[in-house]
């Protein structure tokens, strides 16, 4: 992590993991009154958005630390839930919605982890099966230098039987995980994608090889494995590109531990559009062939991401028909077009990955 | 401010001293005719800047109109030798927007003489008010820009041929293609929406193709629709939309095409108007009736039972158009 300012929220001050990370950070922390102070700071940069990758603030979570992941009604969701860490991220991706999501995009992590344990202590107490993740709202590894959360949350969920955890990075910092007692109730994922989107458009990410040498050691240490091919970027031969990664994918883990791969095409509210334009002027990926979809997000052009999608889960469906691929937020018309049923012909989509779940992480309602 | 009233030899006056001058108005042949006929109403404005020489504050088109008439002097209101530059500027601009509402330019004008009394945008706007205009602190910016703009386009500017949301945007292409974009609005006159909509798409199709939004103006399928002299006005802009359409969105229009054609070859009556979703986004379809009579509905009727067994309007609700292969 290359944070030049640390924060903290005095409301926090006096909380053991604030000084261990200053420590490991080797800064000195400004005590701000409030959170607002450094959104002010952040704002008035004339790059809000490096700014906020380089400022660090170390606070509260006054939110609900589990909540569900933010879908819409006309695309299908998967009811996934979201271990709210902390947000915003170090790496650096064109595409990234985190850029215009937040207001101002910041840096912060919360560190009132009991509250964070109680939370998945109140979850782990209700029945049903149930998928969180961390990696929504940041990447789920890019902590772990200055505070092993994952470490923790592997150890908390592998004493449970009903919830799985997933942590999801481009980044490959996994060393410290690997000897873990997981107890299958951790799947590790990566994001996917074509050599010339990783080296073009995802600065400061593992690389691809990286990412899947992590993923096949983490496979050799008994981790359930999960990828996601998210978003996918329509550019000439990407198709090809797409199923070269593929192939290289099971050509390095053993897809029987595959858990799931989820398939999504690049989609942002348009405000996004200036922002990519002004950070990444070399970028070509915001003048593909989009559409406003129904949730008014911008979208490929239904036809050019259904070619895409019908031949990436046609490969899959081949080369690893136990394997549960999905779409992230398509209609029917898409899993029909690509896959031939829907998800409600399977039960729906939550049921179809909380099987996929049970089946590969031991999970018991 | 005291002013007293005097006559002051024309001669006397420097018509260069364009300091005041907040008028973009250049014709005089009405005003040379009212003054012939009914006098000068208003005097000009005037302050006493030099030995024996005085500058016009308002009123540089009645000097000169008084000029051309052959006058040797005219009755002038005179401004105290000290007054304050702020206060003499501020009743040059005040006597002009007082009359009538001052054009874009002329707020522009405006702003840039303001600007040096002013050390903030958000002062400057609001001692706007006490000259009768409303400016905001995002107006005032946007004012200042206009004045860095190319001369072509302050013409094009000065026609009523631009917005100032357009001509600010013109600003940011190269100056190439903004004076040539903006020749074009003025040929084929846009809305104020087909010029946004004209503008992003060539910028957009610039940046994915890496050229210049000037070479793009100049390729020999813009020069066909612009130099056609079968055109009109409304055709050209009809056909530059759809050039620069199908160019940023090849494979939608193809789509949009194919749609077209099968949706034509329905044959339906103008009275029943059959759409896809904005996109093709959403699977849903809609047909929409328009009818008088219960005679006119049973026909539509008919005709609706009729298409499940045309091919074409399989086709569309399908999806398979002679190059699905292409197209999905």
């Amino acid at each position: 992590m290359r944070i030049q300012t640390l924060y903290i929220d005095q409301t926090v001050a006096d909380l053991p993991l604030c000084s261990a990370i200053a420590e490991r950070l080797g800064l000195t922390p400004k005590r701000v009154e409030s959170p607002e102070t450094v959104y002010h700071l952040i704002s008035a940069a004339s790059d809000p958005v490096a700014a906020g990758k380089r400022t660090l603030l170390l606070t509260r979570n006054k939110g609900a630390f589990v909540r569900p992941c933010p879908g819409t009604s006309y695309y299908t969701c998967c009811n996934y839930m979201i271990l709210h860490i902390g947000t915003f991220c170090v790496m650096d991706c064109a595409y990234c919605i985190l850029q215009s999501y937040f207001h101002p995009p910041m840096l912060q992590y919360y560190v009132n982890q009991a509250e964070m344990m109680a939370a998945l202590d109140t979850v782990f107490a209700e029945r049903g099966i149930r998928r969180i993740g961390t990696g929504e709202f940041t990447d789920s590894l890019i902590w772990e230098s200055i505070d092993p959360i994952s470490e923790k949350l592997i150890h908390k969920f592998a004493a449970q039987e009903q919830t799985i955890l997933e942590i999801k990075s481009k980044s490959v910092h996994i060393n410290h995980l690997l000897g873990l007692a997981h107890n299958r109730k951790t799947i590790m994922a990566w994001s996917l994608n074509t050599e010339s989107v990783v080296a073009g458009q995802e600065r400061g990410t593992s690389s691809l090889d990286a990412r899947l040498r992590a993923a096949s050691r983490c496979q050799a240490h008994g981790y359930p494995l999960a990828f996601h091919f998210d978003p996918l970027i329509i550019y000439p031969g990407c198709e090809n590109d797409y199923l070269a990664v593929l192939d290289r994918l099971f050509n390095t883990v053993d897809p029987s531990g595959i858990v799931w791969i989820s398939l999504g095409s690049f989609r942002f509210m348009p405000d996004l559009k200036p922002i990519i334009e002004s950070r990444f002027p070399v970028s070509k990926i915001i003048y593909g062939e989009f559409i406003k979809g129904m949730d008014g997000k911008m979208r490929y052009f239904k036809p050019l991401r259904m070619r895409l999608y019908k031949r990436l889960a046609a490969y899959i469906q081949r080369h690893a028909p136990a394997v549960t691929a999905y779409f992230c937020m398509e209609d029917d018309e898409a899993w029909e077009h690509a896959f031939g049923f829907t998800p409600a012909e399977k039960g729906g989509l939550p049921a179809m990955l909380d099987r996929a779940a049970i089946q590969h992480c031991g999970l018991r309602d | 401010m005291i002013t007293n009233t005097a006559f002051i030899r024309l001669a006397q006056i420097d018509l260069q001293d364009r300091a005041f001058k907040i008028s973009t108005e250049q014709s005089l042949s009405g005003l040379v005719t009212s003054i012939a006929e009914i006098g000068l109403i208003h005097p000009p404005f005037l302050i006493h800047r030099k030995a024996s020489s005085y500058s016009i504050v308002s009123g540089f088109r009645r000097v000169q109109a008084c000029r051309d008439l052959g006058w040797s002097e005219i009755p002038v209101r005179l401004l105290p030798a000290d007054a304050s530059p702020l206060s003499v500027l501020s009743l040059a601009v005040a006597d002009n927007a007082q009359h009538r509402e001052l054009n874009l330019l002329e707020q522009a004008r405006t702003v840039e003489k303001l600007a040096s009394f002013f050390p903030s945008d958000i002062e400057l706007a609001a001692y706007s008010g006490c000259l009768g205009l409303s400016f905001n602190q995002e107006l005032v910016s946007r004012l200042k820009r206009i004045n860095q703009l190319s001369s072509p386009i302050l013409d094009c500017i000065r026609r009523g041929c631009l917005s100032l949301t357009i001509a600010l945007e013109l600003g940011k292409l190269e100056v190439k293609a903004g004076e040539a974009l903006a020749r074009l609005f003025e040929e084929i006159r846009p809305t104020l929406n087909q010029q946004k909509e004209i503008c992003s798409l060539l910028r957009d199709i610039a940046c994915a193709e890496d050229r210049l939004i000037s070479d793009l103006l100049e390729t020999g399928e813009m020069h066909a629709i612009l130099f056609n002299k079968d055109y009109s006005r409304q055709q050209k802009l009809k056909h530059v939309r759809s050039f620069l359409h199908k160019r940023r969105y090849p494979w939608m229009s193809r789509f949009e095409k194919a749609f077209e054609e099968n949706r034509r070859a329905l044959m339906l009556p103008h009275t029943i108007a059959f759409k896809a979703a904005p996109g093709f986004e959403a699977q849903e379809f809609s047909i929409c009736l328009s009818f008088q009579t219960v005679t006119e509905f049973a026909d539509q009727i008919q005709t609706l039972e009729r298409l499940p067994d045309n091919p074409h309007f399989d086709a569309i609700i399908n999806k398979r158009f002679a190059d699905s292969d292409s197209l999905y």
